[in-house]
């Protein structure tokens, strides 16, 4: 302790411009949103580039089965590629018979407004009631604030931050975030989200008590979200009780398609008209 | 430090606020006139209390730009370096003498030497700090930013300060 204050006392010339300086760069970066944002920005390329490194050592010894999973999910998306194509074939001689209009331009066919960006989970966090996962794709290959984040199983969450390379996601297992979503055999709506106990299992919110709901059902995104495509898969319905506080909803228990514990291939959703809802969406607060 | 020189400072910050802060040439040439406070501190000045006015200094010079830390940090890192440039400019003082040294009566070539080469340090310093990268705007500002303050500093300190002190 002698010899710590002698320290001190024999720099304390130094260890006083290192405190100014300290405070200095403190202000410089809390205080000014520029210097802010490059900060943060900085600091998820460097967690990014870590937890890349990291994860490229951890994913070696995945690989087969990784490799299995993507396969399996090509071949599916082929088939559905192809069934399309019939499927819309058909639909254009189907259309009342006429010779010079026998088969429909391809611009009155109905173009979907979500694209796709494949990416990979570099890190992710399950066990605590905010978690976050951090994506190997950042606003130089076209990623935004609240774009959808999916598996090939089921939905993941929303992106909230972006650097250049590197984008930071608010997970499904985050008590903040809440999904539109619905009852793929009713179409009745209600809202997901995770009460911060079970990882496997969240809660379909304000579906009224007079709707009957069946153990098994489906639960799909809705068209209330802008994030991701109608009828994305979410979970399937596993136990549904009587609210304990009385509250005119059921209490909905769903077991989560994508598992978070071996979360690793995404897409992130692009909404080609993101800027467009966003802009009506601040219209109203013109007329509240 | 004399009362008159005390007051001197005082209204070359309150100029620097109110009228030099205004005096920004293109966007790329600042006018940082009150850095001539901060190298014309008293040398016998303990250094605690030499930065620690420094950084008020600069605190004040951010608030009034509304950029925080930034002159704060560039003012403490000049000052730091400003005695150590004394001594190496004027080889005839050692740092034992600093008492008896008078920057008043020094020649205008001492005065050059002294201010601009610092008055470029903190120019190249604040720039690389707002922008936090250096690119040729940067390089552009840091130049044009030297040579402005440089400029009016040398005229300010010839012609009202120096005069005045050696009287």
């Amino acid at each position: 302790m002698q010899r710590l204050l002698e320290l001190f006392f024999r720099y304390n010339n130094l260890l006083f411009f290192i405190f100014l300086q300290w405070i200095s760069l403190y202000l410089v970066f809390r205080y000014n949103d520029f210097h802010h944002e490059v900060l943060g920005s900085y600091l998820i390329s460097i967690s990014g580039y870590i937890q890349e490194k990291n994860h490229a050592i951890r994913s070696y010894f995945l690989l087969a089965e990784e490799n299995e999973k993507l396969m399996k999910e090509n071949i599916e998306l082929k088939q559905k590629l192809v069934q399309t194509q019939e499927a819309l074939n058909a639909a254009r001689y189907r259309i009342p018979y006429s010779r010079k209009f026998n088969l429909l331009p391809d611009s009155l066919f109905p173009v979907s407004v979500f694209s796709f960006i494949p990416g990979r989970i570099v890190q992710n966090s399950i066990y605590d009631p905010y978690n976050f996962f951090l994506v190997n794709k950042g606003t130089k290959h076209g990623v935004y604030k609240e774009m959808g984040v999916i598996s090939s199983d089921g939905v993941v969450g929303i992106i909230i931050e972006t650097s250049e390379n590197y984008s930071l996601g608010m997970s499904l297992l985050n008590k903040h975030l809440r999904i539109s979503s619905k009852i793929k055999s009713t179409n009745i709506h209600g809202t997901i989200h995770w009460r911060g106990n079970n990882p496997k299992i969240v809660h379909l919110e304000y579906v009224p008590l007079h709707i009957p709901v069946q153990v098994g059902d489906t639960v799909i995104t809705s068209s209330y979200s802008n994030f991701f495509p109608e009828g994305y898969h979410i979970g399937k319905i596993i136990e549904v009780k009587d609210p304990k506080d009385g509250q005119g909803f059921h209490e909905i228990l769903v077991l989560l398609a994508t598992d978070f514990y071996k979360l690793e291939n995404i897409y992130l959703v692009q909404n080609q008209h993101h800027t467009e809802i966003q802009t009506l969406k601040q219209r109203i607060l013109q007329y509240k | 430090m004399p009362l008159r020189l005390f007051a001197v400072f005082l209204m070359i910050i309150f100029l620097q606020i109110f009228f030099f802060n205004a005096l920004t040439l293109f966007d790329l040439a600042y006018a940082f006139v009150f850095i001539i406070v901060l190298l014309l501190l008293p040398l016998d000045w303990d250094y605690k209390w030499v930065i620690s006015l420094a950084f008020v200094v600069g605190i004040i010079m951010d608030i009034s730009v509304l950029k925080l830390g930034i002159h704060a940090f560039t003012s403490v890192l000049m000052v730091t370096l400003r005695n150590s440039w004394i001594y190496i400019i004027t080889p005839q003082i050692n740092p034992n003498d600093k008492i008896d040294f008078k920057p008043f009566s020094q020649s205008f070539g001492w005065s050059l030497a002294y201010f601009t080469p610092l008055i470029f340090f903190y120019s190249l310093i604040y720039h690389l700090l707002a922008d936090l990268q250096f690119t040729l705007n940067t390089f552009w500002k840091f130049f044009a930013t030297g040579f402005y303050t440089s400029t009016l500093v040398l005229l300010i300190y010839t012609l009202f300060i120096k005069t005045s002190e050696k009287r």
